[in-house]
């Protein structure tokens, strides 16, 4: 029969219970005359996504399916679509008649849709609980026990955990459980609120925790409908099936089928002997992993005193955890072994008188239990899972409690106390199954599965004549591609030789050459392919050069988000105090305007006293030049009247020297004159009295200016002209420096208009900012929104 | 009047086909007045045909296997039990078109033409032409070649040639020379046995014909593709070509390049994963030892495949 094998991982590159398991069964149908092909991803970082890597193994291949791609999120653990279209063409290619699933991780669901999209039986071995837990084991986070089955909102409690889990450095590179002692008080307070459904203490949100339950729920609902469809359901454990049946499973549909075991090399050992005075040696052997419970072992080791020998062989991907067990080691006085191969075993087993199983999961059905039994070692395991299944307490073994370093401890310690307990216990130990067994009975299980598909046709129209040839031509059909072409090699080389005798001798190389020498449609294709490779590598390094620029982008991007993020409070502490400082600033703006408007006013009130001085001035200065021109005219007359009096003087002379008669003429002319004279003075001091009167509330207005504190001393009445010109220069130098101050003011009041500007260019700063950055609508964004529009923003002239 | 034809036709249950068919066929025979028959051989092997066929057209001779034994025995049965020397073999699925049977006869009358084929038109479509078909040699295969069905204006497929082989589904040969050599079981079930029959013709340096003055209509349906799982008729198709290879390539230089063209298409097939030709080859092969022990019983060739495969094309 030709049979596929599917499996996550495959020995040499995965080396634990199932992959073991597998080659096992491998060699064994391969042994018992069937055709066995196992597709199994894995990586190669050689080799491009989905090459198919085929090797020959004697009866059996091995298909690598190339997968580097690490899965980003549950739904790519669960669905991994890429392998689809590659396991069709496996299939297609090989021909299986039936297909065996050991696993589905790395796989992908869809590859149980594939087999029966081909009308092909499809058997699966539940090897752990994954088709009821997505985390395997029924193990929480916390490595507590889950019992919860078909909850989508508690199983979206344990992605939650792991993604709080997968932010904790102590852990390493592994997060899927943590002891409590690996992680801080916080860390584990937070763990536990999510597992008790506060996920809110740990910082989720209800919105991120319904997400979650959704997407779990979503993920289920497909693994269940995969793990369903299969035809046949195979379990090694009674505990097994009975989790199956409470994760929904009908128990109708699922088969008790325990391992078989290729243990032969073991069972020529001899048995454990204690010689008189020797401690016994016990040994932990397996996967160094938390649920696999090493510690409490060396808990239990560190009670015994020295009265026993324990050795730790094996490892795991968990480096955190093997590290923490190798230093225990050395402090219990456990000796450290560390990995090791299956060929060694013998070697090991021959060392040790008992093994030790300390797991706090629950074991299905541990390979390393049965390779112990075969070689007559007993067992001491946990009371947990299937474990009670392989060792019967106090019959080939021990039981203890599970996670109980002292009820371990005293299990060992039984065993140092009665020497021939261990030897009693191996003598109870009964002959396992062998693989070939097993192999037998999958094959009948697969026949029959077979039988169950080849129903007999229903009523054809089929001719009759056609039956015998058509059968024929499926029989063909269902052949491995690998066979029809060996096939039609071998038919190839019957005509050849029929015609030798009219072709002369020609071997077939001979032909081939001949025949790709006329040209090959493969090696075109090759040829082709080799091409559009060269130009998809071309185009893939113009997509790597415009990924980098765009993985620029991003981390600037995503710098920029995550300083927003993590960094809004310093941000908000920045800007909020950047925001005083426009604020102090405007205040102080504020009131440098207030102060600018009362100057402003002071100069204004300036301004229009020196107006209205200036006014004054100006109407005293042309009063003045008035009562200059009037003088000068008053002067003309003087000048005249005294030419007058000069020509009456010649005149009266001239009289005096006619006649005694002209005197009393003489008399009366001198009177003329002389009162002339004097209503030309009178109009000079009416002249300097009214000039007096002009000058006074100038100077009033002055001294209000400049020196209001002083006493106000105002030219008095009958000041002579020259004293009151004096005045009126006073009056013109005030004037010159009341011009002064108005340029100095007017200096200060463009400086204030140049700090505006440049408070304004600060708050739209500031306003660029708060938009670009998340925080317009704080009561920042708000504060800073009302410096848009501050009242009275124009400057006063 | 016009030399008297044998009208033989295999059928399963095909009694729709008589329906639409019959009516033309039987018209054109008694327009000939030529006393045709027709004989229809129920291969049903339930003798279901007599009754309503007798009933429809009692003019119409019903010969019953009694097993169904496929189409190359069936037809066998039909031109034994036939009356006239002059046969035309037909299926169910061809429809007649007037004046179809005489431009035929005329061809025979000629001693050195072994069958006659008439214009086959694919759908009734004028310009898909089944019966212009040609052998060919191509990279070490033989291949099929019918130009004139791509739809492509053909005007050498309107004239009267040579052509490599009869359309076993519509043509007229004599009732003598078919039984003196019948379908080579070899092709059993279908396919090829009639490109068989007209090498056997050629070989004896007779010749095939393609009359266009005689036109049918091939109402193709596909019915036994509708029986048999998908690629099973294309199998029979590619096995059958293989086996007629292996039964008549007689020259050494085309028996080398052909077994050079064999061992690379294994080779190129396997590694493209192109398994159904891989199946095709491993069925043909299956056969190889029937097919050398059919090229044992070949009568002497006066021509080579070679000069067949040159003269039984018109000239360019």
């Amino acid at each position: 029969m030709r049979i596929c094998l599917v499996v996550h991982g495959f020995p040499p590159v995965e080396r634990t219970g199932v992959e073991q398991y597998t080659l096992g069964l491998c060699r064994a149908l391969a042994r018992a005359g069937h055709r066995v092909e196992v597709f199994v991803p894995r990586k190669d970082p050689q080799l491009a996504d989905l090459a198919l890597r085929r090797e020959e193994h004697g009866g059996y291949a091995i298909n690598w399916i190339t997968n580097n791609q690490d899965p980003t999120s549950p739904r790519e653990a669960l669905l991994v679509p890429q392998l689809r279209n590659a396991f069709a063409a496996f299939l297609e290619r090989e021909r299986p008649e039936v297909v065996h699933f050991h696993h589905l991780i790395k796989l992908g669901l869809e590859l149980v849709e594939v087999a029966r999209e081909r009308g092909l039986p499809t058997v699966y071995t539940a090897h752990d609980y994954y088709p009821v837990c997505h985390r395997y084991t029924l193990l929480r986070p916390d490595l507590s026990r889950c019992d919860v089955r078909g909850d989508s909102r508690a199983c979206a409690r344990c992605d939650l955990a792991l993604s709080h889990l997968n932010a904790q450095p102590a852990l390493g590179d592994y997060h899927s459980g943590a002891l409590r002692a690996q992680l801080s008080a916080e860390a584990w307070s937070g763990l536990q609120a999510i597992l008790a459904d506060r996920a809110s203490e740990a910082g989720f949100t209800p919105e991120a925790v319904q997400e979650a339950s959704e997407q779990r729920a979503d993920l289920d609902r497909l693994r269940a409908a995969a793990y369903r469809g299969f035809d046949l359901v195979l379990a090694p454990s009674r505990f097994l099936i009975d989790e199956l049946v409470r994760g929904g499973f009908a128990r109708e549909r699922i088969e008790y089928a325990p391992y078989g075991f290729d243990n032969a090399d073991l069972a020529a050992l001899p048995p454990p002997r204690r010689e008189p005075g020797r401690a016994p040696r016990f040994a932990f052997l397996g996967g160094v992993a938390k649920h696999k419970g090493v510690h409490v072992l060396l808990d239990a080791c560190a009670q015994l005193a020295g009265r026993a020998e324990v050795s730790v062989w094996g490892g795991s991907s968990d480096k955190r955890y093997v590290e923490l067990v190798r230093q225990r080691c050395g402090e219990v006085g456990a000796q450290w072994r560390g990995p090791y191969e299956r060929a060694e075993l013998p070697e090991i087993l021959a060392t040790v008188d008992a093994l030790v199983v300390p797991s706090i999961w629950v074991e299905n059905y541990p390979l390393v239990i049965h390779e112990a039994l075969a070689a007559g070692r007993p067992v001491l395991a946990s009371r947990v899972g299937a474990l009670p299944e392989s060792v019967q307490d106090g019959v080939n073994g021990l039981l203890f409690a599970p996670g109980d370093a002292d009820d371990l401890a005293r299990a060992l310690r039984r065993c140092c106390d009665e020497p021939e307990l261990l030897e009693q216990l191996a003598r109870g130990i009964t002959p396992g199954r062998t693989m070939e067994l097993e192999a037998h009975e999958l094959a009948a299980r697969y026949a029959a599965l077979r039988a169950r598909r080849a129903a007999p046709p229903a009523a054809t129209t089929l001719p009759p004549s056609l039956v015998s040839i058509l059968a024929r031509y499926e029989e063909f059909s269902a052949l491995p591609a690998r066979e029809l072409f060996v096939r039609v090699l071998s038919g190839l080389d019957d005509l050849r030789e029929e015609w030798a005798g009219e072709l002369g001798p020609v071997e077939a190389v001979d032909l081939l050459a001949i025949g790709l020498g006329e040209g090959s449609e493969a090696q075109d294709r090759l040829r082709e392919a080799r091409n559009e490779i060269a130009w998809l590598r071309t185009k893939k390094e113009e997509l790597d050069e415009g990924r980098e620029e765009l993985m620029t982008l991003f981390e600037d991007l995503d710098k920029l988000l995550n300083d927003t993020r993590t960094g809004s409070k310093r941000q908000a502490e920045h800007l909020e105090s950047a925001g005083t400082y426009v604020r102090q600033k405007e205040g102080e703006v504020s009131e440098a305007h207030a102060r600018l408007r009362e100057l402003e006013a002071v100069i204004a009130d300036k301004n229009r006293h020196i107006g209205q001085v200036e006014g004054h001035l100006q109407d005293a200065g042309r009063y003045i030049r008035h009562k200059e021109q009037e003088y000068r005219d008053v002067e003309s007359e003087l000048h005249k009247a005294a030419e007058f009096a000069r020509t009456k003087e010649e005149e009266l002379r001239a009289v005096r020297a006619a006649g005694e008669a002209g005197q009393q003429k003489e008399r009366s002319l001198e009177l003329s004159a002389r009162s002339a004279s004097q209503v030309g003075l009178l109009a000079v001091q009416a002249q300097e009295r009214l000039l007096n009167e002009s000058l006074r509330p100038i100077l009033s207005s002055l001294h209000r200016i400049f020196a209001p504190q002083t006493e106000l001393l105002l030219p008095k009445q009958g000041t002579p002209f020259v004293d009151l010109l004096g005045a009126l220069a006073q009056v013109r130098n005030a004037l010159e420096v009341l011009e002064k101050e108005v340029s100095w003011r007017r200096q200060l009041a463009d400086e204030l208009n140049w700090r505006r500007g440049r408070m304004e260019k600060m708050r739209m700063l500031v306003n660029f900012w708060l938009w670009r950055l998340p925080l317009a609508l704080s009561p920042l964004g708000r504060e800073v929104k009302k410096w848009d529009a501050p009242p009275n923003r124009e400057p006063q002239p | 009047m016009s030399r008297p034809v044998s009208v033989v036709m295999p059928s399963l249950e095909d009694l729709d086909l008589f329906e639409r068919h019959m009516p033309a066929l039987l018209a054109e025979l008694e327009r000939r007045d030529a006393k045709d028959e027709v004989v229809v051989v129920d291969d049903t092997g339930r003798d279901v045909l007599a009754g309503p066929l007798g009933a429809r057209w009692p003019g119409v001779r019903v010969v019953a296997n009694k097993e169904n034994v496929g189409f190359a025995r069936a037809m066998t049965a039909g031109i034994q039990a036939a009356r006239h020397e002059l046969v035309f073999a037909m299926n169910p699925d061809v429809l007649v078109r007037r004046g179809f049977l005489d431009p035929l006869v005329a061809c025979l009358a000629e001693p050195d033409v072994w069958a006659v084929v008439p214009r086959i038109l694919l759908g009734g479509k004028e310009d898909k032409i089944e019966s212009w078909a040609f052998l060919r040699e191509r990279n070490g295969l033989l291949e099929l070649d019918q130009p004139a069905l791509s739809g492509a204006a053909n005007p050498g497929a309107l004239r009267l040639s040579p052509v490599a082989f009869a359309v076993g589904g519509a043509c007229l040969y004599r009732r003598a020379d078919f039984l003196a050599q019948g379908f080579d079981p070899l092709y059993e079930p279908f396919y090829w046995e009639d490109i068989d029959w007209s090498w056997v013709g050629w070989r004896a340096g007779k010749r095939v014909l393609y009359q266009p003055a005689s036109v049918v209509e091939h109402q193709h349906r596909g019915t036994i593709g509708r029986r048999v799982p998908p690629g099973f008729v294309r199998a029979m198709v590619e096995r059958n070509r293989l086996l007629f290879a292996w039964k008549h390539l007689d020259e050494p230089e085309l028996q080398r390049r052909h077994l050079a063209a064999l061992y690379r298409w294994a080779l190129d097939t396997y590694l493209e994963d192109r398994r159904e030709d891989l199946v095709w080859l491993a069925f043909a092969l299956d056969r190889v030892r029937a097919a050398l022990d059919s090229r044992k019983t070949l009568p002497p060739a006066l021509l080579s495949v070679s000069e067949i495969l040159r003269r039984s094309r018109p000239e360019e």
